[in-house]
């Protein structure tokens, strides 16, 4: 006799203990593709009720109007709240939902905004590299020009970084279109991004260190 | 249940006292304190269980088993609190600062002064909080490279234990209420010209913080103003007056050597300008094709130091033998090696015949690269040795090649300073002591016992980074700006002027020397307005452009001490040789040496230094 007895008794242990491990194994990998785990939709309340929507897309502001260091800085920057004044000194100047504004303006103090799409700590992230590659400002952020409150558009996960790091041909831009908002490519886009990564050199990192430094 | 303990099963003797053992832990063990028995004998030291909020039984005796359950169950909660996003804000500017991109990190030219010296550094700093110290490429004493305290001088800045608000014994108080206690002090003080009033301070690099000394002991003429730091060039001051008659200080183009004999001299570490010296010797030790040969380094000294470590020929001897075999170099180049050195004085030394070869060697290759062989002394030497050195060097040619002499800024005696003061303190003569840096309560010579007269002087001002030593047994403490939070000047050992410009507001109630110095004249001023307006006198502000350029470039080119030409006296210092009495050599002798992390002790709270 090879087998004990008691190993009679043990395929329906193993056969249900084995469909319970399969189920967990499926729900937690379900939760961390899922939008609830990658935080796509998260749109904080911020203290000021911004509208994207109204700057970017109907006024058709530049991104880098506000944003000014994007090009320049590993940080987009949020902008300074002398930026809001420069136009709201003039128009809608005694607004209530610009207080916040008045006020960090007249003590010196900052305007807390929520952060809203966040690269952890483990991860080097650089605005200006992207941006100077080609990166379109949407490709990342999503349709800014049409967010009455900004959210959280895209994965932002590893598997989502890779995607664009592996095949850049698939996702860059001629540099003038950069900031455009619904940008459609002049013809083939696998051909003109294979052309500009050539013309730019762009060869992005997939070493771990590239990003986990 | 009682659990067997470690120290039950490993070292049962240590519960007896140790001095019957061949080993032990540390000096507490030896000594068989009871204090240090309890100690041992508890698995946990009291300190430990007490933070822990336990019910009375358990905190008597931390079992190993409650300890790792208040762990386990402080990890598993943290494995919680990470399921949640943390909400995280962003804070912008109000108005961008000029000239400042967030993100970008700026670098800015400043000094950093330390024994009396100078050294450029540039500073980066991240929105406006200094994160990283390098040296100043084309700073003279630094050509890009830093000194180790240099570079720990940034984690003093974010020092937690730093002092932040002035006390009066161990009650906070303000700087008003220092004011309105130092007021009708001053007032009497001014009537008496200062009698009783003796300052103690850091030599310091800084020409607008000693022109501002100046004004004060104008102000209180019977004051006393004591230098004080322990490790001081009292000897090499000596030993120039001996050689020359006037304190000289001594500058080196080590990368012109090509044979260096140090006695004791640590010149790659704990002599001053050591950082240039450095650079400049590891110039000479590169072979290029346009440079065959590298130099050659002796080095006889007693602890095994930096130098020594790079030295191709090393002798140990024990301290009071590096003068001996100073002598033996000066007979072996007057006798052997015809080289000029005074007289018939130098008489042959007995050592032993290794010593004696090893001297042979040195004077044979001195002799062989004259005008590029240099000997350099330590600071630890007695002023013969270093007058000795001058008058080799003299002989030897290297004065205007290796070696270049200036004026002594700084010649006071610091020691003999500090015991004069000392036995004023005795003559009751003092009853008003302001210290300004330093911590002479620990590091002055133990034998003046300036605790104990600390004692005796009514009012005590203490200004210093820390509440340490000295500040503790002063009525008054006050905190002192760290060098990256108030402005400044420093010179270096060259001479080259610095201004030391801030790269942060003072993050507590501090104060620089400066700015106190101004309150005892009786005005409240920042260092920027003090700084310059010493500068507006000096260089005509603020119409010169000077005050830009020494801030953009980090130093004023061209602001370097006079060279002074001169013949060392080689009958004077075989005179005072010859009335030496050399130490006996036998007996135990003890070196006194700044340590190579903690310094003095200042780095002491500096968890790079450790």
């Amino acid at each position: 006799m090879i087998f004990p007895k008691w190993t009679n008794r043990t395929p329906i242990p193993v056969a249900v203990g084995g469909g319970v491990v399969l189920i967990l194994v499926v729900t937690a990998f379900a939760y961390y593709i899922s939008p609830y785990s990658t935080q796509v939709g998260y749109a904080p309340r911020q203290p000021v009720p911004y509208s994207h929507k109204l700057h970017a897309g109907a006024l058709g502001m530049d991104c880098r109007y506000c944003h000014v260091a994007v090009e320049r800085s590993p940080v987009a920057m949020v902008p300074v709240s002398q930026t809001c004044m420069n136009c709201h000194s003039v128009i809608k100047k005694d607004s209530d939902k610009l207080a916040p504004i008045r006020q960090s303006v007249e003590t010196g103090m900052p305007v807390q905004w929520v952060r809203v799409h966040h690269a952890p700590d483990f991860v080097y992230f650089n605005h200006s590299v992207h941006v100077n590659a080609g990166v379109g400002c949407e490709s990342c952020h999503g349709r800014i020009d049409q967010m009455e409150v900004v959210r959280q558009a895209k994965p932002l996960n590893m598997a989502w970084c890779l995607d664009c790091h592996r095949a850049p041909e698939k996702y860059v831009r001629p540099p003038e279109f950069v900031t455009a908002m619904g940008y459609v490519p002049a013809g083939n886009q696998l051909e003109l991004g294979r052309q500009l990564v050539a013309a730019r050199h762009l060869n992005p990192p997939t070493d771990c260190w590239g990003c986990h430094r | 249940m009682k659990e067997e303990r470690v120290e039950d099963r490993v070292t049962p003797e240590s519960k007896t006292a140790g001095s019957n053992r061949a080993q032990w832990r540390s000096l507490e063990e030896l000594a068989g304190s009871a204090e240090f028995q309890e100690h041992a004998a508890t698995e946990f030291p009291d300190y430990f269980t007490e933070q822990l909020d336990l019910p009375a039984a358990e905190n008597a005796a931390l079992s190993r088993r409650s300890f790792l359950g208040v762990m386990g169950a402080s990890l598993a909660l943290t494995g919680l609190a990470g399921c949640q996003r943390p909400l995280a804000k962003i804070l912008p500017y109000s108005k961008l600062p000029e000239d400042l991109l967030p993100g970008v990190p700026q670098s800015y030219a400043t000094v950093f002064p330390f024994r009396g010296m100078g050294e450029g550094i540039l500073v980066t700093s991240n929105e406006g909080r200094p994160t990283k110290i390098e040296g100043n490429p084309d700073h003279p004493a630094s050509l890009g490279a830093t000194h180790g305290y240099t570079q720990a001088s940034i984690l003093q800045l974010y020092d937690p234990d730093r002092s932040q608000f002035p006390t009066e014994g161990n009650a906070s108080r303000t700087w008003d209420e220092f004011n309105a206690w130092l007021t009708p002090k001053l007032t009497t003080l001014r009537g008496e010209g200062g009698r009783g009033l003796a300052f103690v301070s850091l030599p310091t690099a800084s020409p607008s913080v000693r022109a501002k000394r100046a004004e004060v002991m104008a102000a209180f003429p019977n004051a006393r103003w004591v230098d004080y730091e322990p490790v001081n060039r009292d000897n090499a001051i000596q030993g120039s007056r001996l050689a020359f008659g006037r304190p000289m200080r001594q500058q080196l183009a080590l990368d012109q050597a090509d044979v260096i004999v140090s006695l004791d001299s640590d010149f790659l570490f704990i002599e001053p300008n050591s950082v240039r010296h450095a650079r400049d010797y590891a110039r000479r030790r590169q072979v290029t094709p346009q440079q065959a040969s590298m130099n050659r380094l002796y080095m006889v000294e007693t602890a095994f130091s930096i130098t020594g470590s790079m030295a191709d020929h090393r002798l140990r001897v024990a301290p009071s033998q590096v003068a001996e075999v100073a002598r033996a170099l000066a007979f072996s180049l007057s006798a052997n090696h015809h080289t000029n050195l005074g007289g018939q004085t130098w008489a042959q030394v007995k050592l032993s015949d290794t010593v004696l070869a090893f001297v042979e060697r040195m004077a044979h290759d001195l002799s062989e690269h004259r005008g590029r062989g240099v000997v350099l002394v330590g600071l630890n030497q007695p002023p013969e040795v270093h007058a000795l050195a001058m008058v080799i060097n003299h002989a030897l040619g290297s004065v205007g090649t290796v070696v270049r002499y200036t004026a002594e800024p700084y010649p006071g005696q610091q020691r003999d300073n500090i015991v004069a003061l000392a036995q004023a303190i005795d003559h009751n003569e003092v009853n008003f002591l302001v210290i300004l840096g330093g911590n002479p309560a620990y590091d002055a010579p133990a034998d003046i016992d300036f605790t104990a007269r600390m004692r005796k002087v009514p009012d005590i001002v203490c200004l210093s980074l820390y509440r340490d030593e000295t500040a503790e047994k002063g009525n008054w403490h006050l905190p002192e700006t760290h060098y990256l939070e108030a402005w400044g000047d420093a010179e270096a050992w060259d001479g080259t002027r610095s201004i030391q410009q801030p790269l942060i507001a003072p993050m507590y109630q501090a104060k620089s020397e400066i700015e106190l110095l101004s309150l005892f004249l009786g005005r409240a001023a920042d260092s920027h307005a003090l700084v310059q307006e010493y500068y507006g006198r000096e260089w005509g502000l603020p119409s010169s452009s000077r005050w830009d350029h020494a801030l953009n470039d980090g130093f004023l080119p061209t602001t370097t001490f006079a060279e002074i030409a001169g013949a060392p006296d080689m009958n004077g210092v075989a005179g005072a040789w010859s009335r030496r009495t050399a130490p006996a050599a036998n007996g135990i002798e003890v070196l006194f040496r700044p340590d190579y992390s903690v310094w003095d002790g200042r780095y002491a709270n500096n968890s790079w230094m450790q």
